[in-house]
C-alpha cells in the first residue's frame, strides 16, 4: 500500500461541471489514486454530484472557495493543507457565457487563474500548473492553428475566448511547469451521441430547426470543429500531470477530421427531413454567407425584426461570426501523446441530432447534475446558486440577452397591473399554446406540461418584457420564475403594479 | 421555335393622383415603424388614393397600354386580372371598408372587374379570369399564367392587370415597407424580340400562410428561399449568377435587397432602385414598373439579362428571366 504522503495530490478546480466532474472520476481511476481537493463554492454541491455520479463522496476532498475572491477566498485551515499537500493543480473552471462583456468574463477566466497561480506559485510542492483553455483562443485568426502560443493578432469573436487567451499567456508565464489543454466546442457526451448538457450550439439547432434561424455565416467549406465530453475528460486526465508534456500545447479536436459545414447541414436537414410534419413546413436550408452578409443580416433584425427574432439573432451572434473564420486546428501533439484521435464527427453527429429530437430538444438526464431541463435549467447559468468553479469546456451557457420592447409593436404604455397581465397572458398562451381541449390557467404548470420548452421560452420572456416595458434581467431567468402564469406575474409584474395608475388605457392587445 | 417564345411587349401603370411622404403618412398615424426607419430603408414618397378606384385605375393603366403601343383590343385573347377583389374594386380607397361589407352576402360579389374591363376596353376575342391570393406577386404570376397559356393554347397577345390599394385606414405599412396604391397593365404576345420571358420559378410555402402569426419565421425563411428561387430561374432561363445584368426588384426596402443580392451572388447585376424613394412599394406590379422605367430611360438596353424577383405574403417566392 502506497503511503499517503507518497501519492500525488491535485487540486482541481470546476470539478461540479458536467466534464470537471467526469475528469475527476476519471482521476480516482487508478489505484493507488492521487488525492484531490476539489475548489468547489459550495462543499455540499460536490457531495450532492458524487453521489449522483455513484463516485465515492470521501474519494476526494471539496474546499470551499472561489475564483473570484482574494486568495481564492480560502480559509486558513485550507490554506495551510494545500500548501502542504498540493503537488500540482488542474485548473478546469472557466465562465463560458460567449455573451459575457470582456470584463465580466475576465473575472473568473483571467483573474481567477492569476489568483490560482499566485497561489500556487506560494505552494512548494506544486510543480505543475495543468490549464484547461479552449481551441478559439485563436480567435479570428484562419487557416492552420498550431499547438502552441496564439498570438492574439487577429482578435477574437467574444470576450470568452480573449479572456481565456490572456489566462493562458499567464500561465504560459508563471514559475511552475504548464501544459495547456486545448478543446474545442463539447457537443456530446460521447460517441454515442447522447446529450446530458444542452448548450448553445444545441439552442442554435433548435433555432434552426424551428425555422427561426436561416441565415449562417461560412461557406460549405467551412469545419465545425466539435469533440466529445468523454473524449476531453479522458485526454485531460491523461494528460494533465504526464512529465513528458511540460511547456506543451495540446488541442483536444477533431482536427482534420472536424465536420464541413455543408456536410454537417446536410445531414442535420436530411435526418429532420424524415419527419414529414417538419418536411411539410419546407424550412429552408440556412443560406451560408460571408461574415460581412451575416452582419448586414444582424443590423437589418435588429432594425426590423420582431423582439423575438432580435433575441435569437443575438444569442447566435456571440459565437456564430466563428463558421466564417475557417480554421483547421493542428492535432499531432495531442493525437501522439494520447496514442489515439478524438472520435470522428461523422460517427455520431447524426445520432446526436436524432436523439435531441427525440428527447424534444431536452437532451438526456445523463450522468450530469443538470442540463435535463434545457434553456432554464443550464442555458440561465445553472442552478439558482451558479458555481464559478463550474466548467463546461466550450459547451457554452449561453443564453439570449433580453431586450427592450420592439419599436413598432404593441405594448402597454406603462407597468402592468398584475391581474391584467395575467389575464392578458393567459389569453395570449391559450391563443397561441393551448392544445386543443386544454386550458392554461394562472396556476397551470407551463414546463411540467410541456406548454413551454426552450423556443417558446424566448416569447414568454419578449412578451413579458413588452408587457412590462422592462428588460427581464438575467438573474431573474430562472424556471421557477416561470414555471406558472401566476408566478411570472407575481415575479414581474406585482412591483410594477404599485407604480401603475389603474386605467383601462393600460390594456393593449399584445399578439 | 424561338420566334415563338412569348415576350412582354409592353407595360403601362396607373397612379393615384394623391401622394404623401413618409413624415405626412406618419403625421396622420398611418405607419407603424418610425418615418426615420423607414427613411433609412429608401423610402420616400408614396401615392396614396382617396377618390380613385382600383377599377378606374386598372382601366386607366390598360387603356394606356393599347393606346401608346398601338395594341388593336380584338388581338387579344386573354385578360388576366389580379388585385382589388370585386367587392372593393369599384369602391374608393374611402369607402372600401364598407363596400367590402356591404358586398360580401350579395349579388355585389358577381360584379367582376375582369369582365367589366373586358368589355370596357373592348376585347371582344379575349377570355378572361382572375388570379387571387398572390400578394405582391400577382402580376409575376399572372404573367407566368399568361406565359403557359401562349404556348400551350397558342394564344397570341394576353394582357394582365394587376391593381392594388390599400384600404384607407388600413395604414400605408407593411411590415417595414410602405406602400403605394397603383395598377399596372402587361402584354405579354407570342414571338417578339423584346423582352423574352425565358425562365420563370415559383416556390409556395403554405406554412407561413398566416404573416402576422409567424411574422419572424417569414423573415428568417425570407433570405435563403428568396436565394433559391432565383437560382431556380436562372437554371430555368439557362444562365449563371454572372449573366444577370440588371435586377429588378420588388420596391422593398433597399437594405433587404442589399442583402439579398450579396446572398444571390449575381456578380454583375444591378439593382433598379430609383422607384423605392419615389413610388415606394405597390403590390400591383413593382418588378414591370421598374422596367418599364428602365427602360424607358435607357438603362436597360436590348440584349441584357434582367431578372425579376417579387415576394407575396402567403407566401410566394417568384422569380422572372426576361432578355430585353
Amino acid at each position: 500500500m502506497t503511503a499517503v504522503r507518497e501519492r500525488p495530490a491535485y487540486l482541481v478546480t470546476g470539478a461540479t461541471g458536467l466534464l470537471g466532474a467526469a475528469v475527476v472520476e476519471r482521476l480516482l481511476r487508478p489505484s493507488p489514486a492521487p488525492r484531490l481537493f476539489l475548489l468547489v463554492r459550495d462543499p455540499s454541491r460536490w457531495r450532492a454530484l458524487a453521489a449522483a455520479r455513484v463516485m465515492d463522496v470521501g474519494a476526494a476532498v471539496p474546499v470551499a472557495g472561489d475564483l473570484t475572491r482574494p486568495g481564492l477566498g480560502l480559509d486558513a485551515d485550507a490554506r495551510a493543507t494545500l500548501a502542504r499537500e498540493v503537488t500540482g493543480v488542474l485548473h478546469l473552471a472557466a465562465d463560458t457565457v460567449f455573451s459575457r462583456p470582456l470584463d465580466e468574463s475576465r473575472a473568473v477566466n483571467r483573474d481567477g487563474t492569476a489568483r490560482l497561480l499566485d497561489l500556487a506559485d506560494s505552494w512548494p510542492g506544486a510543480r505543475r500548473f495543468a490549464y484547461v483553455s479552449t481551441a478559439f483562443v485563436a480567435g479570428r485568426r484562419t487557416g492552420r492553428v498550431a499547438e502552441e502560443a496564439a498570438d492574439g493578432a487577429d482578435g477574437w469573436v467574444n470576450g470568452y475566448e480573449q479572456a481565456k487567451w490572456e489566462a493562458e499567456r499567464l500561465v504560459r508565464a508563471s514559475r511552475r511547469e504548464w501544459v495547456v489543454l486545448r478543446p474545442s466546442t463539447v457537443v456530446c457526451d460521447d460517441a454515442r451521441g447522447g446529450v446530458s448538457q444542452p448548450n448553445a450550439v444545441h439552442r442554435a439547432l433548435r433555432l434552426y430547426h424551428g425555422g427561426l434561424a436561416a441565415m449562417m455565416p461560412g461557406t460549405d467549406e467551412s469545419s465545425l470543429d466539435v469533440v466529445t465530453a468523454d473524449y476531453v475528460a479522458d485526454a485531460v486526465a491523461a494528460l494533465a500531470f504526464r512529465d513528458d508534456l511540460a511547456g506543451e500545447t495540446l488541442h483536444l479536436c477533431a482536427g482534420d477530421r472536424a465536420l464541413p459545414l455543408g456536410e454537417l447541414l446536410d445531414e442535420t436537414y436530411a435526418l429532420w427531413a424524415r419527419d414529414a410534419a417538419w418536411r411539410r413546413k419546407g424550412i429552408a436550408r440556412p443560406a451560408l454567407t460571408d461574415a460581412a452578409t451575416y452582419a448586414l443580416f444582424e443590423q437589418a433584425v435588429e432594425e426590423t425584426g420582431d423582439a423575438r427574432l432580435r433575441t435569437v439573432t443575438r444569442s447566435l451572434s456571440h459565437f456564430i461570426p466563428q463558421l466564417a473564420l475557417p480554421k483547421r486546428f493542428d492535432t499531432a501533439n495531442a493525437d501522439r501523446a494520447l496514442g489515439y484521435r478524438a472520435p470522428d464527427p461523422r460517427e455520431y453527429w447524426g445520432r446526436l441530432v436524432e436523439g435531441l429530437l427525440e428527447s424534444g430538444w431536452r437532451g438526456e438526464t445523463g450522468s450530469g447534475t443538470r442540463g435535463a431541463e434545457g434553456f432554464i435549467g443550464c442555458a440561465q447559468g445553472g442552478p439558482p446558486h451558479r458555481d464559478v468553479t463550474t466548467i463546461e469546456a466550450n459547451a457554452v451557457t449561453e443564453r439570449p440577452r433580453p431586450v427592450p420592447p420592439a419599436s413598432g409593436h404593441p405594448r402597454l404604455q406603462r407597468p402592468a397591473k398584475k391581474d391584467l397581465f395575467t389575464d392578458e397572458m393567459l389569453a395570449w398562451l391559450n391563443a397561441r399554446y393551448a392544445p386543443p381541449g386544454v386550458t392554461i390557467g394562472a396556476g397551470t404548470p407551463l414546463f411540467k406540461d410541456r406548454l413551454i420548452d426552450s423556443i417558446r421560452i424566448l416569447e414568454l420572456i419578449a412578451w413579458t418584457e413588452r408587457a412590462t416595458g422592462r428588460v427581464v434581467e438575467d438573474a431573474q431567468i430562472r424556471m421557477d420564475n416561470f414555471a406558472t402564469v401566476a408566478r411570472i406575474a407575481e415575479t414581474f409584474a406585482a412591483d410594477a403594479a404599485d407604480a401603475a395608475p389603474e386605467k383601462e388605457e393600460a390594456r393593449v392587445a399584445l399578439r | 421555335m424561338s420566334d415563338a417564345v412569348p415576350c412582354v411587349r409592353a407595360i403601362a401603370y396607373a397612379f393615384p393622383d394623391g401622394t404623401a411622404t413618409v413624415r405626412e403618412l406618419a403625421a396622420r398615424g398611418a405607419l407603424e415603424s418610425s418615418p426615420a426607419t423607414l427613411e433609412a430603408f429608401g423610402f420616400g414618397r408614396v401615392h396614396v388614393a382617396e377618390r380613385e378606384t382600383p377599377y378606374e385605375l386598372a382601366l386607366a393603366a390598360a387603356s394606356r397600354l393599347l393606346r401608346e403601343h398601338d395594341v388593336d383590343p380584338e388581338s387579344v385573347g386573354l385578360l388576366i386580372y389580379g388585385g382589388a377583389p370585386a367587392a372593393v374594386a369599384f369602391a374608393p380607397a374611402s369607402g372600401a371598408s364598407a363596400a367590402a361589407a356591404a358586398g360580401a352576402g350579395t349579388m355585389e360579389r358577381f360584379r367582376y372587374p375582369v369582365t367589366r374591363l373586358q368589355y370596357d376596353l373592348g376585347l371582344g376575342g379575349a377570355t378572361t379570369f382572375a388570379l387571387d391570393q398572390l400578394a405582391c406577386t400577382t402580376l409575376l404570376g399572372a404573367v407566368r399564367v399568361a406565359r403557359a397559356l401562349c404556348l400551350s393554347e397558342g394564344i397570341e397577345r394576353a394582357l394582365c392587370v394587376a391593381s392594388e390599394f390599400f384600404p384607407a385606414s388600413a395604414g400605408r405599412e407593411a411590415i417595414f415597407n410602405c406602400t403605394s396604391d397603383a395598377a399596372c397593365a402587361v402584354l405579354v404576345e407570342r414571338g417578339g424580340e423584346r423582352n423574352r420571358v425565358v425562365g420563370a420559378h415559383t416556390v409556395t410555402k403554405g406554412y407561413y400562410w398566416d404573416p402576422e402569426a409567424m411574422r419572424d419565421e417569414v423573415v428568417a425563411s425570407y433570405f435563403p428561399t428568396a436565394r433559391h428561387a432565383i437560382h431556380r430561374t436562372l437554371d430555368a432561363a439557362g444562365w449563371g449568377p454572372a449573366d444577370v445584368d440588371w435586377v429588378m426588384p420588388h420596391n422593398v426596402s433597399a437594405r433587404s435587397w442589399e442583402i439579398l443580392l450579396r446572398l444571390a451572388a449575381l456578380p454583375n447585376a444591378r439593382l433598379w432602385t430609383d422607384n423605392i424613394a419615389r413610388r415606394g412599394h405597390t403590390l400591383a406590379g413593382d418588378n414591370f414598373i421598374n422596367l418599364s422605367d428602365a427602360i424607358a430611360c435607357g438603362a436597360v438596353t436590348p440584349g441584357q439579362r434582367v431578372l425579376l424577383f417579387a415576394y407575396g405574403f402567403g407566401a410566394q417566392w417568384t422569380g422572372l428571366a426576361l432578355e430585353a
